[in-house]
């Protein structure tokens, strides 16, 4: 299914870039509890100030800290970044040919790179668990952290980056070049997180927040242990469309080096 | 198809573009036999790397078909793959890599042992030290070597090369030439594209030669360079008479050189027998007639309005191993000529071919 030894060159390919985005994506999740248990302080015997949302609670922090723009571009490097580039970089680079003449079916490269990509998903998420956790205990608040919901959390930031990592390769088989394969998939996660941000702020644009795929992932709730599944379907199907397409489209196409 | 054959295509098509526009390849008809060493002749855009590419199951033919050891390059292309060396042109590397790992990792993705890599690595002069060190820092000549290592190591049982001496200096063609000929004496088949026309000349039993993405020869060297005229350069003590008689003589120039006189022309084979008895007449007493070259059948393609097979004649294919030890020999004789070289001579005259002399 998977091509052990290509997986692995893929892994040493990137493994700079996982290293340093892994270990900032520790230190920039423990930020979060930190400032929570600051804004708590700040307020405290005091009512709760109008518009202090989510920073209430500390899942509400959390689930902030999830979908801030910081933490999606460290979560979109992680995981789809590292499939956008996986074949279009090749055929762009030259490489892409010499791979194709080793034994190994198209579907089983672009299998091969998928896993690389949804790996980057699942350590990217578990960085910034790990880094939650850790942000918790030096600000002294690990009691109000719902441990047992973690892996839930985990499981579903997986799924939610892990479609995206997904659309990334189905990008990258569709196009010869990083560079368009690239502006689809940062357009398509930028769209919908502009769309869910945007409405919840503007009333026009509201009713069309449940479009955005960032609307159904909802760290809060999954924190609060009110799990949606039919989130998790969303993402499941949205992945199976993403793959669907990079599976029949990458056999089918023409490749060899650049001209 | 038949498995008996290394490469068979036929009406092997690729057209590009909307509607097909771009006609890379046009109804490729071609038989390799196993064992074979043949060369795949043709500029830059005639259609060589996308017939390989197509055989490789990179591009999916637009008709026709094809097969490789007896599969069929579309339905079989892993199984395919699993038993052949590829170079291809325009060789790039994972920069990330040093030269080892990068030839452990093509292997591991092979799935096959590095039978040969130390021979190669001698032939080509590569060191283990060499190997050592980031892909990122080497030449261009340091990565074609690379390239050839990759395709060779594992002893495929057909070797496909496209531009193999690309980056090579003259030293490191010959050692290739050599490797190849080597695989091919062990019973490999090597199939390689190149538009460097001696390289070819020297090692290959066979050539084909592409133009606008259509066959227009496929015959032994020997056979293209037999049909070529010969050019023929004699001084004389007497003005010759009847020359312009003679049937096959063309570009037929008497000039006064002196007391004596140059004369100069192109003939067909058999008309220099019958050339030289006339000069002879007028008294010879000096005499160059210069053996055609596989360079001059390609250009006869290239450089006339030949759009089809039909003019050379078909003769039987010689045996791969008698081909081989006298392609060796010619290895052996003939001094090395480099891309430059090879770009500046002429369209119609070789710079160094063997020679018969007489004189007087």
């Amino acid at each position: 299914m998977i091509s052990r030894t290509l997986f692995f060159r893929l892994l040493r390919g990137h493994r700079v870039r996982l290293a340093v985005g892994l270990l900032v994506v520790v230190i920039w999740s423990l930020l979060f509890p930190v400032i929570y248990k600051a804004f708590q302080d700040s307020i405290a015997g005091k009512p709760i100030p109008p518009g202090a949302g989510n920073f209430s609670t500390l899942a509400g922090t959390i689930s902030v800290g999830f979908i801030h723009p910081i933490s999606i571009a460290l979560f979109g490097i992680l995981s789809a970044g590292l499939t956008v580039g996986a074949l279009s970089g090749e055929r762009q680079r030259g490489t892409l040919e010499l791979l194709l003449s080793r034994p190994l079916s198209r579907r089983k490269i672009l299998a091969t790179m998928l896993l690389e990509g949804w790996l980057g998903a699942a350590l990217v998420s578990f960085a910034y668990i790990v880094g939650t956790v850790i942000g918790a205990q030096i600000a002294g608040v690990q009691d109000e952290l719902a441990f047992a919901q973690l892996p839930t959390l985990w499981l579903f930031a997986t799924l939610f980056w892990g479609m995206f990592a997904t659309i990334g390769i189905a990008a990258s088989a569709s196009f010869d070049t990083t560079a368009p394969s690239m502006a689809i998939t940062v357009a398509f996660i930028m769209g919908n997180y502009i769309l869910e941000v945007i409405g919840q702020f503007w009333d026009v644009v509201e009713p069309y927040r449940y479009l955005s795929l960032f609307n159904h992932f909802a760290p809060v709730d999954l924190l609060n242990n009110t799990v949606d599944a039919s989130a998790a379907l969303i993402f499941i199907v949205g992945t199976l469309i993403a793959a669907a397409w990079a599976f029949y489209i990458f056999p089918r196409r023409d490749l060899a080096a650049p001209n | 198809m038949s498995s008996d054959n290394a490469i068979e295509t036929r009406g092997l098509t690729k057209h590009y573009g909307k509607g097909g526009t771009i006609k890379a390849l046009t109804s490729l008809d071609l038989t390799i036999a196993r064992g074979e060493l043949f060369g795949f002749l043709g500029p830059n855009g005639a259609g060589k790397s996308t017939a390989i590419r197509t055989l490789l199951g990179f591009l999916h033919p637009t008709s026709g078909s094809a097969s490789v050891l007896g599969l069929d390059v579309v339905k079989d292309s892993v199984a395919i793959r699993q038993r052949i060396g590829y170079l291809p042109s325009g060789f790039a590397v994972y920069d990330y890599m040093s030269g080892k790992e990068y030839l452990d990792h093509m292997r591991d993705l092979t799935g096959r042992p590095s039978l040969l890599r130390h021979r190669i690595m001698d032939a080509l002069e590569l060191s283990d030290a060499v190997l050592k060190r980031p892909v990122r820092d080497y030449s261009r000549g340091m990565r074609q070597k690379i390239g050839v290592v990759q395709a060779m190591e594992t002893d495929p049982e057909l070797l496909i090369l496209d531009e193999p001496s690309e980056g090579l200096d003259p030293l490191m063609q010959r050692s290739l030439q050599e490797l190849l000929l080597e695989r091919v004496a062990v019973g490999r088949t090597v199939f390689f594209s190149s538009h460097l026309i001696s390289e070819v000349e020297r090692i290959c039993n066979r050539v084909a030669i592409v133009r606008g993405g259509k066959l227009v020869a496929l015959e032994t060297v020997a056979t293209l360079v037999r049909f070529q005229r010969r050019h023929v350069s004699a001084l004389v003590t007497r003005k010759p008479l009847r020359m312009a008689g003679i049937s096959g003589v063309t570009d037929l120039k008497i000039v006064a050189e002196g007391r004596a006189f140059r004369v100069t022309c192109d003939a067909e084979a058999v008309a220099v027998p019958k050339l030289i008895a006339r000069l002879q007449s007028a008294g010879i007493r000096d005499l160059l007639v210069e053996a055609a070259s596989l360079e001059e059948a390609f250009m006869s393609y290239y450089g006339d309005a030949h759009d089809v097979v039909a003019d050379i004649p078909t003769l039987p294919y010689a045996p791969a191993t008698s081909a081989v030890k006298r392609a060796t020999k010619r290895v052996r004789r003939t001094p090395a000529a480099t891309p430059t070289r090879a770009a500046k001579r002429g369209a119609k005259r070789p710079v160094k071919r063997p020679a018969k002399r007489a004189s007087r």
